[in-house]
Formats: structure tokens, C-alpha cells, sequence
């Protein structure tokens, strides 16, 4: 089982190196990134170092989870469309290992980003002289733990709706909208607006919002580490309860994909 | 055992934006028998391709049943060790070259050494100098020899073929030929659909037609072929009076060569003797598969 896990996982890790679409957007979010971050490494002040070092850690973190947030989608929903997936049921191992491989795949790219991003920021803190904190580590592993929500959230978009579809249904119907709509319910429920429409309305918003996954769980929790880059015990336990939240997501998303999957059907029509 | 087995299968597609019913398949009943090489016919839309994904778990059935190998087919069971499967469209992994891609398949297989084990195979077929090709770049016709030799790298002992010959040159048709015939030799069973009725002909030895997902001929080829009326194929001296018995008559080289029904033969040969006319050739021609498929289908729309 672990030898087809890896088959897969390497196939997919073959298909996001090769693909021209992950190439190209990879490199317009580096092209954009480069053109916020240049002016930061000419000039400045040895006292804005640190916040230098904290800005390009903080883009870095951004921009990692955002190569990696749709891969899950990409690879899922071409598979699924041009029924390369065919090949791969017709042979021995079931479709949750590939399943899997799909979610670790994009995980590995992930974590790789992340690591990269730390990588990078040790080697700015060493040549800026400004002493490395752990709280860029701490961004870094929580990044993971943030992306991995997203992936699986998308990946299981991906196997139910066609996968622009899914990527509107994921930027439109997120946490965040959820969290307006319900502020704005609250606040016109207090203000005695609305009527029988709002009454009807807000549990179904406040049940939508609380079921909806937090793309950045516990983040108002840990802003400390963020503007000091030093990680209390309290942040830890945080770190260590968004990893327990992220598998959660992962593992409710994986299985409501793999329900999904099981659903379809996997040849033409005639 | 039978190596395929089905009862009553049955699939209903939803179509359109009012879902309506579509019948691909009808109460299809099919029994296959291990070293069999069955040819699947019908028109487009007649339910071979559904009837494939049935026996290969990809379709769930609306109704009935089906096993293949004594088991219930159901996406990446075990069962697949002795199944080896060609999709009609070659769809294989784009990004991977032909030898990745064969080494992932066989891997998935339980193949330890995949280069080994294909090498003849894409010797044979002629994909051996592309082999460091990605797919992407593969013509269709090396995309469906890649689906060949995927199909064929774990010596299956079923083989379920979708559109086997699509895309290849002749040569390749010959070779993949050559490789199915020594596999039904070595008790592979194959199932293959096709709309080539003469690689049917020359592969199968049993036909089954399907018309609107129902199962409307199963029988041997040379059953299907010998029950079709025998017609004689002449060919007489270049002649001004072209003898009335003589059907569809063209002139060719010198002769005159028409087809004669067996009941006009003996008033064909008293006008030869009689009119003086020199007989240059007469020969039975038993009825193609292309004519038998024809006149079993033309019979069922008529009715």
C-alpha cells in the first residue's frame, strides 16, 4: 500500500513540476512578489532590519500557501476531465489511496514551499546580522497547517464541481463572507431590521458560518507572534491546535471527497 | 466458471437539464468462457462502451449484475491482477513520458521490473526509440500503442479492449494482431468492441451485436456468416449481351464479373452454354461479418 501511495504522490509531484499552468503562475506570484520585495533589500537602516526580515518572512509565508492552496484542485479535476483516472481504477489499489496521494502531494509542495521560505529567511538573518527568531519557524509550520485547510477544502471542491466552478464557490462562500453576513445579520437584528426574512435568515447564516472551515484558525490568538516573532507557550499550544483543527479539515474533506469520487462514474457515456 | 458473467444489466443515464432517462443498456445477459475472444458490435450509442465500464466497475449498473473472474467489479480491486484494460480514448498521463508512465502502470501492477517487462512489447510495436517521449507529445497512434502495452505488460487473463486498432498504422494492426492472438493461445480471454468488422472477423470466434443496450445476435462469426445466403461470384469473357442472371455486373479487364444468387446459377449456366459465352471463373462467397452485421441490424430496424 505505501509503494502505491508513493507511485501516486510521485506522479502527481511529476505533473506540478511539468505542468506549463503551475510554471506560469508560479512564476507571475514570484514576478510580483520580486517587485513588492525588491526596494527592501537596497538601502535601510540597521534598525529596520528586523522589520525588513519579518516583511519578506511574512511574503514568503503568502507566497507558498499560495502555490500550493489549488494544487489538490488542479490535479483532481484533470484527472477527472480528461479520464487519465481510467488507467489508474482499472488496476490494483483503491481510490482512497489515490485519493490520498492527491492531498499529500499538494501537502509536500506545501511544506517544501514553507521550508524554502524559512530557508530563505535564516540566510537574510544571517547576512542582515539580525538575530533569527523562532516565530519565523512558528509562521512557517502554522502556514503548512493553514494551507493544508485550503487544499482540502479545494481538492474536495474539485472531485464534485467543475474546477472553476469550485474555485468561485470557494472565494465566494468562505468563512470570511460567512463571518460579514453574520455581523451584518447580528447588527440589523440589534438595530430591530429585517423582519420575518432576517429571523429566517440568520440561524441558516450562523449554521453555514459555524459548519464553514477557518482558512486562518486562531490567528487572532497569535498576532504577537507575528508583530514580535517570539512564540510564548501559550502560542504553541495554539500552533498545536491548529494542527489538530487542520487535520480535522483534511480529514472530514477527504472523506466527503472520497463519497464524491465514489459517486461518479469513470467511463464515456456510450 | 465463466470468466464473465452478467444478468439483467441494466444502466440508465440522466441526460440534459431535465434529467431525462437515457437506456444504455437493457437487460443485458452475457456469459464469456475463459480462452474465448468475443468481438462486441453494434452502431454508436448501441451500449459496448457502457457494457465495458460495467465489467470494469467504472459504470455502476442501474440493475442486474455482472462479475468478471468470479468477482464483483468495483474500481481498483484486486481482480485487476488479472485484468488488463485498452480505453477507447488514450487517455494516459500527458505529463509523463512513455517509459514513466509504463513504470507507474506496472508498478501499480506488482511489476518489480517494468523495463524488462515491456521492452519486448514496445520492440514488437515499434515505440521503443520514443520511449523517452512524454505522452503529451505522442501521436495517437502512440498513444494507443503506450495503451497496448500497458494492457498487455502483466500477461492478463482477461483482456477488455475498447477500440483496440484506433489510431494504429498497418503495421502496428499487425503486430498488436500478432500479440492477441499468442495471448488467447496462452488462455487469455479477450473481449474486444470495435467498429472494424474485418479485425473482428480475423481476431473473434464468437460475436455478440448490441442495438439500443439490447442484445440482438450472439452467436460464432462462423455461424453469423454461414447463415447468410451463399452467393456466387463469376466472371465471364467480355460479351455484347450481359446474361440477365448476373447482379451488380461490371466490366473489368476484359471480363464481365457479377454476383449470381444460388437460385439463378443453374439459368446462369444454360445461358452461358447456350449463348456460347466463356466462363472464366465461379466462386461461392460466403457472406463478410460487415454483411452479416449489416443484414442482422437492417433486420431489427425494419422491425
Amino acid at each position: 500500500m505505501r509503494e502505491r501511495l508513493w507511485l501516486h504522490t510521485a506522479a502527481h509531484l511529476r505533473f506540478y513540476r511539468r505542468s506549463r499552468i503551475v510554471l506560469g503562475v508560479g512564476l507571475a506570484i514570484l514576478g510580483l512578489w520580486s517587485l513588492t520585495l525588491l526596494p527592501l533589500f537596497f538601502g535601510g537602516s540597521n534598525a529596520g532590519r528586523f522589520n525588513q526580515l519579518r516583511s519578506v518572512a511574512q511574503q514568503l509565508t503568502t507566497l507558498g500557501w499560495l502555490l500550493s492552496a489549488a494544487l489538490g484542485l488542479y490535479v483532481t479535476s484533470t484527472h477527472l476531465r480528461n479520464r487519465s483516472l481510467q488507467v489508474i481504477l482499472t488496476r490494483p489499489g483503491s481510490p482512497q489511496l489515490w485519493l490520498a496521494s492527491v492531498f499529500a502531494s499538494a501537502l509536500i509542495v506545501a511544506a517544501a514551499m514553507q521550508a524554502i521560505g524559512a530557508v530563505v529567511t535564516l540566510v537574510l538573518s544571517l547576512a542582515w546580522g539580525v538575530p533569527y527568531q523562532i516565530g519565523f519557524f512558528y509562521m512557517a509550520v502554522n502556514a503548512v497547517f493553514q494551507a493544508a485547510i485550503v487544499i482540502a477544502v479545494l481538492t474536495t471542491l474539485g472531485a464534485v464541481l467543475h474546477p472553476v466552478v469550485a474555485f468561485l464557490v470557494f472565494v465566494l462562500f468562505n468563512e470570511n463572507t460567512f463571518e460579514s453576513l453574520r455581523f451584518g445579520v447580528e447588527l440589523m437584528k440589534a438595530q430591530n431590521h429585517g423582519g420575518w426574512f432576517l429571523e429566517g435568515a440568520r440561524p441558516l447564516v450562523i449554521a453555514i458560518h459555524t459548519v464553514l472551515p477557518m482558512q486562518y484558525p486562531f490567528e487572532g490568538q497569535t498576532t504577537g507572534v507575528v508583530q514580535s516573532m517570539r512564540v510564548t507557550g501559550t502560542d504553541w499550544g495554539y500552533l498545536l491546535a491548529t494542527a489538530v483543527y487542520s487535520f480535522a479539515v483534511v480529514a472530514v474533506c477527504f472523506l466527503l471527497a472520497e463519497v464524491a469520487l465514489r459517486r461518479r462514474s469513470f467511463a464515456t457515456t456510450t | 466458471m465463466s470468466v464473465i458473467e452478467t444478468e439483467q444489466l441494466q444502466v440508465v443515464y440522466r441526460a440534459g437539464l431535465r434529467r431525462k432517462p437515457v437506456q444504455a443498456l437493457a437487460g443485458l445477459d452475457l456469459r464469456v468462457e475463459p480462452g474465448e475472444c468475443l468481438g462486441l458490435l453494434g452502431h454508436n450509442g448501441a451500449g459496448k462502451s457502457t457494457a465495458l465500464g460495467c465489467l470494469l466497475g467504472l459504470i455502476r449498473p442501474t440493475a442486474g449484475t455482472v462479475t468478471i473472474l468470479g468477482q464483483t467489479p468495483v474500481p481498483g480491486a484486486e481482480l485487476f491482477r488479472q485484468v488488463g484494460y485498452l480505453p477507447e480514448e488514450p487517455t494516459y498521463h500527458p505529463h509523463l513520458t512513455v517509459r514513466e508512465a509504463l513504470t507507474y502502470y506496472g508498478r501499480l501492477q506488482g511489476i518489480a521490473d517494468v523495463d524488462a517487462a515491456s521492452e519486448g512489447l514496445l520492440e514488437r510495436l515499434d515505440l521503443a526509440r520514443w520511449r523517452d517521449l512524454p505522452i503529451a507529445s505522442c501521436s495517437k497512434g502512440m498513444k494507443q500503442k503506450v495503451g497496448i502495452v500497458q494492457c498487455l505488460l502483466h500477461a492478463p487473463r482477461l483482456l477488455l479492449l475498447d477500440e483496440p486498432m484506433r489510431g494504429l498504422d498497418p503495421l502496428a494492426v499487425m503486430a498488436f494482431r500478432e500479440l492477441l492472438a499468442e495471448a488467447n493461445r496462452d488462455g487469455a480471454t479477450i473481449v474486444m468492441s470495435s467498429h472494424l468488422l474485418g479485425e473482428v472477423e480475423q481476431l473473434a470466434r464468437r460475436v455478440v451485436i448490441l442495438d439500443r443496450g439490447r442484445l440482438i445476435a450472439d452467436d460464432s462469426v462462423a455461424n453469423l456468416t454461414r447463415h447468410r445466403e451463399p452467393r456466387y461470384a463469376v466472371a465471364i469473357a467480355a460479351t455484347d449481351t450481359w446474361p440477365p442472371e448476373l447482379e451488380a455486373p461490371v466490366a473489368v479487364d476484359g471480363e464481365v464479373r457479377g454476383i449470381v444468387a444460388p437460385a439463378a446459377l443453374p439459368a446462369f449456366f444454360d445461358r452461358v452454354r447456350d449463348d456460347r459465352l466463356t466462363l472464366i471463373s465461379c466462386a461461392l462467397q460466403r457472406a463478410s461479418l460487415e454483411e452479416a452485421y449489416m443484414s442482422i441490424v437492417g433486420e431489427i430496424s425494419h422491425a
